[in-house]
């Protein structure tokens, strides 16, 4: 939560209507397309190697990287354990 | 050069084992530099590990542990990522997050890693298929597909994983170009 307050400290806040842009440095335009009740849909145009995702979305992805990261190779051994390894290598 | 893990010691690296991620991984941004690590107590199962940090490493496994029909369609912005041109070719990684408690392990197959064995170059994706989870229970089918290797020795699936560029492993032992 300490995060977001922050967060907010910092943005900028823009009135727009319906059809008007914020343009974002030279190449990066973001228009408010509809507004429907508490739903605003968004345009954006932006250079093609700009990845653009929903943000609850990619925090997930985040945090669940987080997570992955934390697996250590030793939690394997309690797999591996009770089936025997019979191969032979190459 | 030699890396750093803490996982598996000190690590042989090539310069042709190096993928670089321009993007980084998801919440990684800056470590822009990995290696593909195998482990042999765990075959199958690969760490991405950061050539940066010794401490950040992702195990990794190929998508038909769970799905036989997983595609993973790319944006644009994804295969400038990857320097990609259509003869390159590509394979796709899932992303296990494993607990200690392993009953619990789970498998993101929203944000999978496409490296591109041409380029050596690697992305994360963000799948738009919204039935993909983030968080998908996966221990039962990583237990039967390891269960199927230590047995047979012999993988159910399309190609062999075991690639030149699939990194060392942690004694620092190159794996043969010939593969397994």
């Amino acid at each position: 939560m300490g995060t977001e307050d922050n967060r907010r400290d910092r943005m900028l806040v823009l009135t727009r209507k319906i059809g008007e842009a914020i343009a974002i440095d030279d190449h990066i335009k973001i228009t408010v397309v509809q507004i429907k009740g508490k739903q605003v849909r968004i345009g954006i145009e932006a250079p093609k190697e700009t990845k653009i995702h929903r943000e609850e979305i990619y925090r997930a992805i985040q945090d669940e990287n987080k997570a992955a990261t934390q697996s250590m190779a030793a939690n394997f051994a309690r797999v591996q354990s009770p089936v025997k390894k019979t191969g032979t290598d190459g | 050069m030699r890396i750093q893990t803490t996982r598996f010691g000190e690590v042989e690296v090539h310069d042709d084992h190096i993928i670089q991620f321009k993007d980084g991984m998801i919440g990684f941004p800056q470590l822009k530099e990995y290696v593909l690590v195998e482990s042999p107590s765990m075959p199958l199962v690969l760490w991405l590990q950061a050539v940066g940090d010794s401490d950040i490493a992702f195990p990794v496994v190929e998508p038909w542990f769970f799905r036989r029909d997983y595609k993973t369609p790319m944006t644009d912005a994804d295969r400038i990522s990857l320097q990609y041109t259509e003869t390159d070719r590509l394979k796709t990684f899932t992303v296990l997050t494993i607990p200690d408690d392993m009953t619990k392990m789970t498998v993101n197959l929203r944000a999978p890693v496409v490296i591109n064995i041409n380029k050596s170059t690697g992305t994360q994706v963000v799948l738009q298929d919204k039935t993909l989870d983030i968080r998908t229970p996966a221990h039962e089918a990583f237990n039967k597909a390891m269960s199927n290797f230590f047995l047979t020795q012999t993988v159910e699936k399309p190609e062999q994983s075991h690639d030149a560029w699939v990194a060392v492993d942690y004694k620092g032992t190159e794996r043969s170009a010939t593969g397994a």
